[in-house]
């Protein structure tokens, strides 16, 4: 088992649920975690967030801000833009999906996801 | 989930009722032909965060509806779809069968199961009808089982894979080796992938099944010169040798995020192997494997590769400050999100117990203050003003932690009339105005039942039937306006209908023919409206599915009574009806005079005093059993003896009312009484302790305060003491009932 601890995970999503549920299982694995209600608070976090986070998760369907909309940003910023963004929602619309690629997503996890297969995707990225 | 998620389902379900209201906002500015794309996209998003919450909780009924709900709105949303009335409609029925489904997942009552399927079929056909193509995925799911994401699943822990690993298995002749090449693009590499993480996922392939060969080749040939390499091109090729027992599908698997950003290509070992897409990048194509290195360890090879967080190179800060700019203008248009942070109401309450103390304790030091007359009189009563009016600032500021606006009751009523139209077959649109005007919270709770049947009311008796509306010359469709708005330091409410009114000849029919007023009774105008409130009124023609309900508006007056609130009615025949609720801004403190009746202080509601005056004796008249009437510029009303009322002393003689001081007092329907008081000591705003918390229910009294002296008073409970002094009248003789409608 590889030690999570002080690796860094920023999660993006409007939903107090989803966010206290990714809260749980990521720190249930060690992460650190810190998160933005929605994808211009994200940003903020990111921007403010020292140490930077080693991954981000996150929801397409946001207020203000939406998901491809972060991607976008997230990859225009100098510092960040080769950080590694996961999608996390309960789209599943291929065209969706292939808008998140040209965003620059790095992956794409559907919502309900299992606790395994999202630390599986934030192993594969932060590992 | 487990058990350790049940807060997390508590927050789930909180946050269902902030979307469900927030559906309710969005569905109610489309239906007024407010089509924006924001709020199209807020009404998307609320269905669909419900949706996704339920989904991790395996709520199926709900995920089911909700799924179908957002695939109809998703028409409206990409344009599919124009939002008619009937489609609105359809969608406000769906949120309140939405609405019913997560009461139900919430330990609610039961849905109505023929109700979701009706709105189920009715959204699928909006969704059949937009002419869209249907993707796959549009079909509702039948099952939640988590999806899996487009990774194959990893497992946790990994060490670094030593090359050529041989399990000491050979392995069977018939399947060769799966032999994997890849190239990744520079794109790859910009969406914040890397091959690294390929290579893991591989890894975790070969480690999936038992024995079998599995070893990484890196392709350095492509290595220009170290002056000549660019930091953000690649130019490194892998060829990774998997177990025969890896299937080629699972392979794809890894590479399908990555498939258009990442050339590669499988073969089994013998095979010709399929030359990947971009020919300069072709791996296989360099006969010879320059480099073997362990994987996953490209950077030793590969100084391409960039470690995501770490800066590749100096940025600086004004480029950010560009970056974030470039990226904020979406954040400045929108309205800016109002931090807020959840707290138990009971803490709150605790801290209205204390700044209630507070008051208290400030009192009785501005009591004491009046007694000293030394020197430092003047300072102290200095210094007690200025705590008087940061006392009053704490409590407005508690008070204002409590309030909460009237939005979220007002928005419900929206189901309200609409299933009130439904059940009447009448078409009435309810307009609301000053939703944010904040009162305490406890009181928007006790609003929602008297709202409702007032509306149900308006809707059944006070909208007309469409036929009669066309006939009178107004249009089918009705209307009825719920506002509110602060009015002097109370609230008031009102609901404005433009149906055809009160018919004051039919209630006086129906009123006399109930035996609540006698036949020769003449009653002005005022009087006859508010006989609607009397119990067991109901001039409904026909007994509808709503007036069978059995509330009647006299337990909605009941309601706003105890709430400390007044209703009046105002009423045009043919033109329509006005209710107004006129109600204290909070159940926590209250305007009071103080009287002395029986050696006792007591406080009487400031709002429920008209005037004050002296006894003319010449005004009173004795009744047969020694009752009293006092007539007040031609106006009879009882006249109470509050001392003997109450059991403090025995009933006045007459001699003792003359020149005695008396409180016209009056209850929400303007039925009055006099009340005959030794004295008036003060007016003051005193903190409500609940009597029946403490001790009892006590008719005529209503509460009890603790006085600035320290002592306990009680808080007089004048409609209910007017009530028992009207029907003891009511008792004697019918001939004086006719002044004193209620």
């Amino acid at each position: 088992m590889v030690d999570n601890k002080g690796v860094r995970v920023l999660t993006i999503d409007d939903s107090k649920t989803m966010q206290g549920m990714l809260r749980k299982v990521l720190e249930g694995a060690g992460y650190d975690v810190i998160q933005g209600g929605d994808g211009v608070e994200g940003l903020e976090v990111l921007q403010a967030a020292n140490p930077p986070p080693k991954a981000v998760i996150t929801d397409i369907n946001m207020p203000r801000m939406d998901g491809f909309e972060v991607i976008e940003a997230v990859r225009k910023l100098d510092q960040h833009k080769h950080l590694p963004v996961i999608v996390l929602t309960t789209e599943s619309d291929p065209e969706k999906k292939a808008r998140a690629r040209e965003a620059g997503a790095t992956g794409w996890i559907v919502k309900p996801f299992s606790t395994e297969s999202l630390l599986a995707a934030i192993r594969r990225v932060t590992a | 989930m487990s058990g350790d998620m049940d807060d997390i389902l508590q927050v789930f379900f909180q946050e269902c009722d902030e979307q469900l209201q927030e559906l309710e906002r969005g569905l109610s500015a489309l239906s007024d032909g407010d089509s924006d794309h924001e709020t199209i996209n807020a009404v998307f998003r609320a269905v669909h965060s419900i949706k996704g919450g339920a989904a991790s909780f395996g709520l199926e009924n709900l995920v089911r509806f909700a799924h179908v709900f957002e695939s109809s709105l998703d028409g409206l949303r990409s344009g599919r779809i124009v939002p008619t009335h009937d489609i609105m409609k359809t969608f406000l029925k769906a949120m309140d069968v939405l609405s019913d489904l997560v009461s139900e997942a919430r330990g609610g009552a039961g849905v109505d199961h023929a109700r979701v399927a009706e709105s189920q079929s009715e959204l699928e056909a909006i969704i059949n009808s937009d002419g869209a193509p249907k993707p796959a995925e549009d079909v509702v799911p039948q099952d939640f089982v988590p999806v899996p994401m487009d990774f194959v699943p990893v497992p946790m822990d990994f060490e670094p894979v030593p090359v050529d690993m041989d399990f000491g298995f050979d392995t069977p002749a018939a399947v060769p080796d799966l032999i994997v090449s890849f190239c990744p693009q520079d794109a790859m590499y910009e969406r914040g992938d890397d091959a690294r993480n390929i290579l893991i996922g591989l890894r975790d392939l070969a480690a999936t099944v038992e024995g079998g060969t599995f070893s990484v080749t890196c392709n350095t040939g492509e290595l220009p010169s170290l002056a000549a390499l660019s930091p953000t091109h690649t130019c490194l090729s892998w060829r990774v040798v998997l177990p025969a027992a890896v299937s080629e599908e699972s392979v794809h698997g890894v590479f399908d995020w990555v498939s258009d950003v990442c050339d590669f290509s499988i073969a089994r070992e013998g095979a010709a192997e399929e030359a990947p897409a971009e020919p300069e990048a072709t791996p296989v194509a360099a006969p010879e494997p320059v480099a073997v290195v362990a994987a996953p360890a490209p950077e030793a090879s590969a100084p391409v590769h960039v470690e995501p967080a770490a800066p590749v190179h100096e940025v600086a800060p004004a480029a950010v400050t560009n970056a974030i700019a470039g990226n904020a203008p979406p954040a400045a248009r929108k309205a800016e999100q109002v931090a807020s942070i959840r707290v138990d109401l009971h803490r709150i309450d605790d801290l209205m117990d204390l700044v209630g103390e507070l008051v208290i304790a400030q009192a009785s030091i501005e009591a004491l203050s009046r007694r000293n007359d030394g020197a430092v009189q003047q300072e102290l009563t200095q210094s007690i003003s200025s705590m008087q009016s940061l006392t009053r600032d704490i409590q407005d500021a508690v008070m204002a932690v409590r309030a909460q606006p009237v939005r979220s009751v007002f928005q419900r009523m929206q189901r309200v009339v609409r299933e009130a139209c439904s059940m009447t077959k009448k078409d009435v649109v309810l307009l609301l105005e000053g939703e944010d005007t904040e009162v305490d919270r406890t009181l928007v709770e006790k609003l929602t039942d008297p709202l409702t049947h007032m509306l149900r009311n308006a809707v059944d008796h006070g909208i007309e039937k469409v036929e009669d509306r066309l006939a009178a010359g107004k249009p089918a469709e009705g209307h009825i306006l719920l506002s509110a708005g602060h009015r002097s330091g109370r609230i008031l409410i009102t609901i404005k209908d433009d149906g055809g009114g009160i018919n004051r000849q039919r209630v006086m029919e129906t009123a006399i023919k109930r035996g609540i007023v006698a036949p020769d009774a003449v009653l002005s105008d005022d009087e006859i409206n508010n006989l609607i409130f009397a119990p067991g009124f109901s001039t409904a023609a026909t007994v509808s599915d709503l007036s069978g309900r059995g509330v009647g508006m006299d337990v909605v007056k009941q309601a706003i009574l105890s709430l400390g609130g007044r209703v009046t009615i105002q009423s045009v025949q043919g033109e329509g009806t006005t209710f107004s609720l006129s109600l204290p801004l909070t159940l926590a403190v209250l305007d009071g005079m103080l009287i002395e009746a029986g050696q006792s202080t007591m406080v009487l509601p400031i709002s429920s005093v008209v005037e004050t005056m002296m006894i003319d004796h010449r005004d009173v008249y004795l009744l047969p059993d020694g009752g009293n009437i006092i007539s007040i510029r031609g106006t009879c009303m009882p006249l109470i003896p509050l001392a003997a009322e109450l059991g403090l002393s025995k009933a006045p003689t007459q001699e003792g009312l003359a020149n005695a001081v008396i409180l016209v007092v009056e209850n929400e329907s303007g039925g009055r009484a006099a009340l005959v008081v030794d004295e008036i000591r003060d007016q003051t705003q005193v903190v409500i302790k609940s009597i029946e918390k403490n001790y009892r229910q006590i008719s005529g009294v209503s509460a009890a305060t603790i006085l600035g002296d320290g002592s306990v008073s009680l808080i007089l409970d004048v409609p209910a003491l007017i009530g028992t002094a009207i029907r003891k009248i009511d008792n004697r003789t019918s001939s004086v009932r006719t002044g004193l409608a209620a």
